[in-house]
Parts: structure tokens; sequence; C-alpha cells
């Protein structure tokens, strides 16, 4: 975003709600396959990595998907006098995933950015259902596969969340780390992870 | 947005949920190739004969959206593909999920067993603590053990889905009999770690070669039983599978919604209940360009419900059921049957391991027939 400087403090700030990461609900372990957090499945804050081994890694996960969204054009800033009344600034926080290999080994750190789509009000959002497939559709699509020979292929958009373009207004802040110039908020153009709508895009 | 440009570059949206697409292109030599495409949320699983085709596809997509790797299924929703067109078989399974789950919940090296719960399993709800004395410690536990295989259940292991169901009705407040019949699940996992559903080309349904019917490939089939008054309260057990390609698509273990009062009116629900799913997927089948010619056979153990179902018999007796359930007969009947019951002995019923806990023996072989392994 020209113009516009986002800065992250070195230290967390704890500031921000810790949210639930909707969509991320993979099991949180080392590269040797030991779970690190307990009976918790997922690192859902930066609380959770504060501390950690890899914590650096994680920091420029955020740091990746901050600036992918920002490239994506998905924020602008505007002046916190500007919220039209009615409409109030939600919160939001990273979520953080590890992604493995089929075998276990890491790929990648992911981090998402959620926001606290409870704090939006009902009525200013409109359908919220997730395009998901049904098993029995899958698997009788692998059925004709074996019967027919046909090849399997996988697509993976990515960001497709985030391509969704969103047609109310929402303002957030963003996480704790980072800070934006005072008075100053954020307004969404494009639908991010755990905004109401978010799933149907 | 997605679905939007899917359907602007021809394909046909079924059923209007945004889901599942098909495109067909005719060829100069009159063949037709086709590609299937199911959608979850960002990921997508793709069916393709002709590879050029797909290319294209490919092309045409990465200009508008940003595509990560899109090659040959390996993995999808944590589950693991493996794929051999030469010989025309798929397989899904799950082991590293199954792995995990066992590593959670620290399962790891515990002692495999042959069934995923007791023959004769009855949980009951006095089993469960006063209220007052819930441990909410162990009720979490209990929840995110039940969850953690019920995502395993519903997408390749279908062979426990009757021991989570039963477990899973107790997820507000858990006894130490539900908690260790879950653990017996994981026990049974440990054993059974690598196991998935296999489809193959020209596999035949067994149950339906037993009476010597034939189909041709790609035709549905399904087995529907009940265990009548065999859960809490008097009420049924239902379950039912559809199989296609030697093994089964669909399936499912549910207590039924309504007491009944005899064995036949219990498997008659669950008869309508198998045929409704039947009739969906049969429009799905076609819609993917596979047409059913004939009507999808059910298998049945209860004689008298194969009457009832053909719209004689036992009147006295079934004139209180619910005209829901009545359905089943609309779509036995009349010019273009899309359902029809056959006999089957009860011991070569393969819906049995939906319906109770079943001995080693009987769960082993009712396990090959639906799984397909």
């Amino acid at each position: 975003m020209p113009g516009v400087k986002i800065r992250r403090h070195e230290s967390f700030i704890t500031t921000g709600a810790a949210m639930m990461g909707m969509f991320w609900t993979a099991i949180a372990c080392d590269e040797h396959g030991q779970q690190l957090t307990g009976m918790r499945p997922v690192l859902r804050s930066h609380y959770d990595i504060e501390g950690r081994s890899d914590e650096h890694l994680c920091v420029e996960a955020c740091d990746k998907e901050i600036k992918k969204l920002l490239e994506m054009g998905t924020f602008s800033i505007v002046d916190e006098n500007d919220i039209p009344p009615g409409h109030k600034c939600i919160n939001c926080c990273m979520s953080f995933k590890i992604k493995k290999d089929c075998d276990g080994n890491v790929l990648e750190y992911r981090a998402c950015c959620n926001a606290n789509g409870r704090q939006q009000e009902v009525g200013s959002y409109g359908d919220t259902f997730a395009t998901t497939s049904k098993f029995s559709c899958i698997r009788s699509i692998c059925a004709i596969a074996a019967q027919e020979g046909l090849t399997l292929y996988q697509l993976d958009v990515k960001g497709a969340f985030l391509l969704a373009e969103c047609k109310e207004r929402v303002y957030i802040n963003l996480p704790g780390q980072y800070r934006l110039p005072k008075g100053k908020v954020l307004q969404c153009h494009r639908l991010i992870y755990s905004l109401k709508p978010a799933a149907h895009g | 947005m997605f679905v939007k440009w899917l359907l602007d570059y021809g394909f046909v949206n079924m059923d209007n949920d945004g889901v599942t697409f098909v495109k067909n292109v005719k060829k100069d030599d009159e063949s037709v190739s086709e590609i299937l495409l199911s959608i979850h949320v960002d990921d997508g699983l793709a069916a393709c004969s002709d590879i050029t085709m797909y290319t294209e596809f490919i092309a045409a997509m990465s200009k508008d959206f940003d595509l990560s790797d899109s090659g040959e299924l390996k993995w999808f929703m944590g589950g693991k593909v493996e794929q051999d067109r030469e010989k025309g078989i798929v397989r899904l399974s799950q082991e590293q999920y199954g792995n995990d789950v066992l590593k959670t919940f620290q399962m790891d090296d515990c002692t495999p067993v042959d069934t995923p719960c007791e023959a004769n399993l009855h949980l009951a709800a006095s089993d469960s603590p006063p209220l007052d004395k819930r441990n909410a410690e162990v009720v979490r536990n209990y929840q995110q053990l039940i969850r953690a295989c019920m995502y395993l259940t519903c997408f390749s292991r279908g062979d426990c889905s009757f021991a989570v169901n039963q477990c899973a009705r107790f997820m507000s407040n858990p006894g130490p009999t539900h908690t260790s019949a879950a653990k017996r699940i994981l026990h049974y996992l440990a054993g059974t770690r690598s196991l998935g559903i296999t489809y193959r080309r020209g596999a035949v349904d067994p149950s339906l070669l037993s009476v010597g019917v034939r189909t041709a490939p790609n035709q549905l089939s399904a087995s529907a039983d009940a265990d009548h008054a065999g859960a809490d309260g008097r009420r049924s057990v239902s379950g039912w599978a559809i199989m296609l390609a030697g093994a089964m698509i669909a399936w499912s273990s549910k207590r039924q919604p309504v007491t009944t009062i005899s064995s036949t009116e219990s498997e008659f629900y669950s008869v309508s209940q198998c045929a409704l799913d039947c009739v969906y997927l049969r429009r799905i089948m076609e819609l993917l360009g596979y047409e059913q010619m004939a009507p999808t056979h059910i298998a049945q153990d209860n004689n008298a419900c194969i009457f009832l179902v053909k719209g004689s018999g036992m009147y006295a007796r079934a004139k209180h059921i619910d005209t829901r359930v009545h359905r089943v007969r609309e779509f036995a009947v009349g010019d273009k049957p899309e359902v029809k019951l056959y006999k089957i002995a009860g011991e070569y019923q393969p819906a049995d391991i939906f319906t109770k806990g079943l001995p080693r023996v009987a769960f082993q072989r009712h396990r090959r027939t639906i799984m397909g392994e």
C-alpha cells in the first residue's frame, strides 16, 4: 500500500482478543511429531508462539500474511472518526498452522489473519455458508475414476477466501504486534478469515 | 466469484449448490471427454480422462487465480488418495490422521484389538455420573476424542461408524463405560491404521452376486438393516450402505427417531432412509453422465419388510407408520421404479455392521465387503 507504513513491534504487546481460527484445526506438532500444546490442538494467537523455539518462523509467517493482504488491496486506512454511526471496529488476531506433508515433515509455517466475526452485528452481513462438498459426492467421483480409469487431480486456489469482495462496511484493528498511526483503522475491501460471510466467497 | 468463473468457462453446476461441477466436450470422433470437479472451500478435486483438456482448463484458470501446485491427487482433506489407472484402483485412507489422533490421546503404543466395540455393545445413559459430579476435564477430552474419530468415520473409516455413533450419544456427560468404549475405538484404530476404502474397476457387490444378479458397471447397489429395540429407550438402530465399484460410497448408522413396534417396522424405516439417499445419489450419477439403467437393488433380510414395500401384507400392524416412511413405496413401484428390494440371508447382510456390535468373524467378513479390501 503506497504511502502508508505499518510497523510491527519487536516485542509482543498484549492487546487484541484471542479468538479461535475456525478453519485452522490442525494438530500443532514440532518436527519430530511431538505435540507442543498439550490438549490444545491449535496455536491460536501470538500469546501461544511467545517463547517457542520456532518463534521467529511464526513471526516471519505473520509478516508474510499481512504483506500478502496489503498487496491484494484488502485494506485501506481510514480515520477512526469517519466510521459511520452503527458500525463498529472489530478486532482481529493471527493464528498459526504448521503445514506438514503426508509423512509428517514440516513444509511451511503459515499464519492467518482472523477477524472476530462475533463482533459483527446480525443483519450487517448476508449469506454465510461455505461451499463444502459432500463426502458421498467425493467418493462417487473416486469410484467412477476407478471404474473409468480417469486421473484424479487436485486444485488449490491460494487465498480463495481473500479473493471475494467485501460488500458490507467492515472496519478492523490489526492484531497486537502491528500498529497503525494513532486514530486510524483499516477498512476491509475484501473478506478475511472469520468474518461472518467469509466462507461463502 | 470462483463459482461464477467456472460457470462462464462452461461448467454445469449440479444441484445448484455451488460444489460439484461437470463439463463435457464432444470431440471430432464423437467420443466425449469430461472434467468432474468438486470444490471444498479452497480445495478442489478434479477427475479427467483427457490430459490436454485438463491442461487447457488449468492454463485458463491460472490466468485469473493464483493456483498452487495442481498435480495428481495424493492428499485431499487430510486423507490419502492412491490411484492406479492401469489396474483401475482408487484407494482412500487416513493413516497419518489416525496416527495423529493416537498420539494426541497418548494411545500410540496400545494393544490392538480386532473390533471397534464389544459384541452386543449397549451403552446406557444410566452409566453417566450425576450432573453435579461431572468432571469438565473428562468431558472435554471425551468430546475431543469423539470429534477426532468422527472425522475418520465420515471420510474413509466407515467400519467404526457404529461404535463412534454409540459413544457420540453421551457427549454431554460421559461415564466410565462410555470412556472405555471410546478408548476401545482407539485400540481398534491402532491395529488397523492403514485400512481404507478401495474402489476397483469391474468389482461387483458380493451380496448381489450371492443372489445371482449381474449389473452393468457404474450402477449403484445398497443394503439396509436395522436392530430392533437395540438402542436406549427401546429405539431401533438403522444402518445402511450404498455401494459403487466394489466399495461403499455412502453409509449411515443412526438411532431411529421414533420407537417402532416390530422388527419389520424398524427395517422399513431404515430401508426408507436408505432409499432416499439412493435416489439422491442416482441423480448425482445421472448428472455426472452415468445413467442408472435399472432400479437400485437394496439388500434386505426381512421378508415382511420386502412385502410391505411392495405394497402388500401386514396392513393391520403397519397402518400407523408415518406417511413420510411410505415414500419408499412410491420409489419402489410404478412404471420407472428407482429402488428394488431383494432378500438376502441375515449373515450375509453387510449393513449389519452399522446396526450392532458384531463378533470378530462376522465383523471382518462385512468389513471386507463394504471397504472393498
